[in-house]
């Protein structure tokens, strides 16, 4: 089968500093795949260079092939907007509009990408990302209340929904639980590896534990490169790289 | 024994500066005392009949100053709306689409704008901007016939109009900045949630500054206020004509503070003049009163 | 569709720079049109502009703002001498109050002082007119010349309306000084006064900006001056009378000579322009040079 997303020799600098040194990646569909790796080796650059949330940076330079879905990310003519369209994002930070209602959040980026026809279409699209991201139940009561009165774990999975609303082909999450404590973590792995039946899921994590929790496939980076990719499975129980090993068992850094 | 005599007269020095203290606190008392004291004759003799009457006749000792405060309500609101447009325009570019590099030369030199004296803003406003507005926005407009709305523009250009214009150019350094600093403070992280929804940046920023929205009202408020008050950049451009008609603002009038700047020099040859200054003054206060009790209670302010 | 919302976004973003080189034109005007046309004037007078009184209207030479410039000097020294003290003092005891009492009365000072800034300066002016008046009766009979209109009137306005800019800059300053410098301030073992010296001096930049940033109001103030200075185009006899009569200042020079139709006096204004905004230009550059990376 094509795969998702096709990664070549991508490299990608930040006012002068090297942080992809030309990563290779295919990612197949509707599955879990987990990047780990150590802080600073690239992951989330990676992650971000995908969507071009990049873009955001100065003195950014990006050169390489990145093609999701079928659209060419970085051709010239490809405006960033529409990739971010079909490609969903988590945040390290759960990072709702605090000043906006739950249903606001949910519904903000199918208003204005206008991918619904009336409103009532607005309010089943908003439900069903709530119910996909396991949070209907704790607050269709409550849809009007602002964002940032929901817990870290509640307004995580309101912003899985925020990004399931827009239907994207593929979802990134940037360490989504990496400031959430253990119960709200559980909760929000359970719903990731649910999730794989809607869209793909690439996750970035700096912890091993997770990856091999969550991932179907996984890929470990390292001083802005890939060093090993395969199978959860197979990485986890026979790596062939002693670097990636050394991570594995917590024997890094 | 010695010690705790000396660490008391330490302390007393220290309760000794308070004096200053309520030098400053009797001043400010004083200043508003002085107001109402001063224009009570007027008030007691005419009550509120100078509000709601355009006759200005010191000669016949009439002061009826509604032309001159329906001229600051003109002028302020028209100059609050110009300079609303100006100060998030300059904002959302100075903290979304010009380079890093760049932004402390914008900053500095906006910063610088809003030092310069006013009366240096009048005299330019005077010299410059009335005659241009004239020739280039009143005239083409009186010309299109909606003189019977706007009025007659003076040979000059001196008008309410010109007055609201420069009084924009005025404030919209100061109000932008509110703008500016906060837009600049919104997290990263908000940011990249924005786009990452797939939004295009001008939607972007549409929905930063929404999110700014009470920022954006404080600025109003204190552009407000500054324009209701200021005086010698007012007095040099707005044509200090009594002018009933004050939403003809094409035409040359008064607003209260440049009311009291123009008269003062014949004020004391009459007898209630003084006091209907002192009037006009009063409810000027109370205006900037009211705008600063609605920011105070839009509460971003330090 | 797409293109309907692409269009949009075109909109938007060319009225928001609009807007941008809008302003930023016109602010740039102001700066050039006050350095080439004042500075002509300036140039061509040099130095006699600086000393000279004005010339008669109408006439070919534009004279100089003398009178102007000294008066202001005058003004500025006095109501600097009255509001430094005042501002320092009232800005220490406000922000190292302990006691119940003296914390409401340091509270109450912030917010009359807040309340100050806010007032038009215009009604600062007529206030402190009102006041002289109020006084004159009483005062005439140890000062004979004693006038509302007056050096002493304009003075008492600027630091009014002055006064309580630095107050509130030193207040802010010293709040913000982390705890461990106050307590090792402290640990030194001398009373509060002292110990406010001591947090003065760690402060200086700021202490200085804030006075730069009162010196820089005083200079500019022109609305607080027209009914306490009242204006003069002479050179006031330097007696013990001066304090009690009218003086003149650039701003209010800028003010009447801009407002006249004769050429030499408009080109005598925009030289008092040049002058103030070389003024102001200086201390806008000192306070920002003290205040920078804050």
């Amino acid at each position: 089968m094509e795969p998702v997303i096709h990664i070549e020799n991508l490299w990608v600098s930040i006012s002068g500093r090297d942080i992809l040194k030309g990563v290779n990646l295919e990612v197949p569909r509707n599955v879990v795949f987990a990047i780990m790796g150590p802080s600073g080796s690239g992951k989330s650059t990676l992650l971000r260079a995908l969507n071009r949330i990049l873009d955001l940076y100065e003195g950014l330079a990006v050169r390489g092939k990145v093609v999701v879905d079928g659209i060419d990310v970085y051709n010239s003519k490809t405006d960033p907007s529409v990739v971010r369209r079909t490609i969903g994002m988590v945040f390290q930070i759960p990072n709702p509009i605090p000043n906006m209602s739950i249903y606001d959040n949910v519904a903000l980026g199918p208003k204005i990408n206008k991918l619904v026809r009336s409103r009532a279409e607005l309010d089943e699209l908003v439900k069903w990302a709530l119910e996909k991201a396991y949070l209907w139940d704790e607050v269709k009561d409550r849809l009007n209340s602002p964002a940032s009165k929901l817990s870290g774990g509640q307004q995580q999975r309101l912003c899985i929904a925020r990004a399931l609303a827009m239907k994207p082909k593929v979802l990134l999450m940037d360490e989504p639980t990496s400031n959430l404590d253990t119960v709200a973590t559980a909760k929000i792995e359970e719903l990731i590896v649910e999730l794989k039946k809607e869209v793909t899921v690439l996750i970035v994590t700096h912890n091993p534990f997770q990856a091999s929790r969550v991932s179907d496939y996984v890929a470990f980076m390292y001083d802005g490169q890939i060093i090993e990719t395969g199978p959860t499975g197979q990485i986890f129980t026979r790596p062939r790289n002693k670097l990636t090993e050394k991570y594995i068992t917590g024997k890094f850094g | 024994m010695r010690r705790a005599l000396s660490l008391k007269r330490f302390l007393d020095v220290f309760k000794l500066i308070s004096i200053t203290n309520f030098i400053l606190i009797s001043s400010v008392v004083l200043v508003v005392l002085v107001l109402f004291a001063t224009s009570l004759p007027i008030v007691l003799r005419d009550g509120v009949s100078p509000l709601i009457h355009s006759i200005w006749n010191p000669v016949s000792e009439e002061y009826g100053f509604l032309f001159a405060l329906g001229g600051t309500v003109v002028t302020a609101s028209l100059a609050l709306a110009i300079s609303l447009a100006l100060s998030i325009g300059l904002a959302a570019v100075y903290a979304e689409y010009i380079p890093d590099k760049l932004r402390p030369v914008v900053k500095n030199f906006m910063d610088l704008a809003a030092s310069i004296p006013s009366v240096i803003y009048g005299l330019w406003g005077l010299k410059v901007l009335s005659p241009v507005l004239r020739s280039y926005v009143m005239e083409p407009l009186v010309s299109l016939g909606l003189s019977p709305y706007l009025g007659h523009p003076s040979p000059t250009g001196t008008s309410l109009f010109s007055a609201a214009v420069l009084l924009a150019v005025m404030v919209t350094p100061l109000s932008s900045s509110i703008i500016r600093e906060r837009l600049v403070s919104i997290p990263m992280h908000i940011r990249e949630a924005l786009y990452s929804l797939g939004l295009m940046k001008t939607e972007v920023v549409l929905l930063e500054l929404k999110y700014i929205r009470r920022s954006i009202l404080t600025a109003m408020a204190v552009s407000y206020s500054r324009a209701v008050g200021e005086t010698a950049a007012v007095a040099m451009v707005v044509g200090n004509v009594v002018n009933p008609y004050f939403f003809k603002i094409f035409r040359p009038g008064y607003t209260i503070s440049s009311l009291i700047a123009d008269q003062y020099p014949n004020a004391e040859a009459y007898y209630y003049m003084v006091p209907a200054l002192f009037y006009a003054a009063l409810v000027l206060f109370f205006i900037s009163l009211a705008v600063n009790f609605l920011l105070l209670k839009s509460g971003e302010r330090t | 569709m797409r293109t309907a919302r692409k269009l949009k976004s075109a909109a938007i973003l060319s009225s928001l720079l609009a807007a941008f080189l809008l302003t930023v034109v016109l602010v740039g005007h102001i700066i050039a049109t006050v350095a080439y046309r004042g500075l002509a004037v300036v140039a061509s007078n040099f130095p006699r502009v600086f000393t000279d009184i004005p010339a008669v209207p109408g006439a070919q030479e534009v004279g100089g703002v003398g009178p102007h410039l000294l008066g202001t000097a005058l003004l500025v020294a006095i109501a600097f001498s009255i509001g430094v003290p005042i501002s320092l003092l009232a800005a220490v005891f406000t922000a190292e109050s302990l006691k119940p009492w003296e914390r409401k009365l340091g509270k109450v000072t912030r917010l009359m002082t807040h309340m100050l800034i806010e007032f038009p300066t215009i009604v600062v002016g007529l206030s402190v007119y009102g006041i002289m008046s109020a006084l004159t009766p009483y005062v005439k009979t140890f000062v004979p010349g004693f006038k509302p209109f007056s050096l002493l009137s304009g003075a008492v306005a600027l630091f009014l309306v002055s006064v309580p800019y630095m107050y509130a800059q030193v207040e802010d300053g010293l709040k913000s000084i982390p705890q461990h410098v106050r307590e090792a301030a402290y640990s030194l073992g001398a009373g509060r006064f002292l110990t406010s010296y001591v947090l003065l001096k760690y402060l200086k930049s700021t202490v200085y900006a804030a006075l730069s940033i009162g010196l820089a109001r005083m200079i500019s103030e022109t609305a607080a001056l027209f009914f306490t200075a009242f204006g003069s185009d002479v050179y006031p006899l330097l007696d013990a009378q001066v304090l009690f009569r009218p003086i003149g200042s650039l701003t209010l020079a800028v003010y009447y000579f801009g407002l006249t139709g004769y050429e030499n006096w408009v080109d005598l204004s925009w030289a008092a322009s040049f002058i103030l905004f070389a003024l102001s230009l200086a201390l806008f550059t000192v306070s920002k040079f003290l205040l920078r990376g804050r």
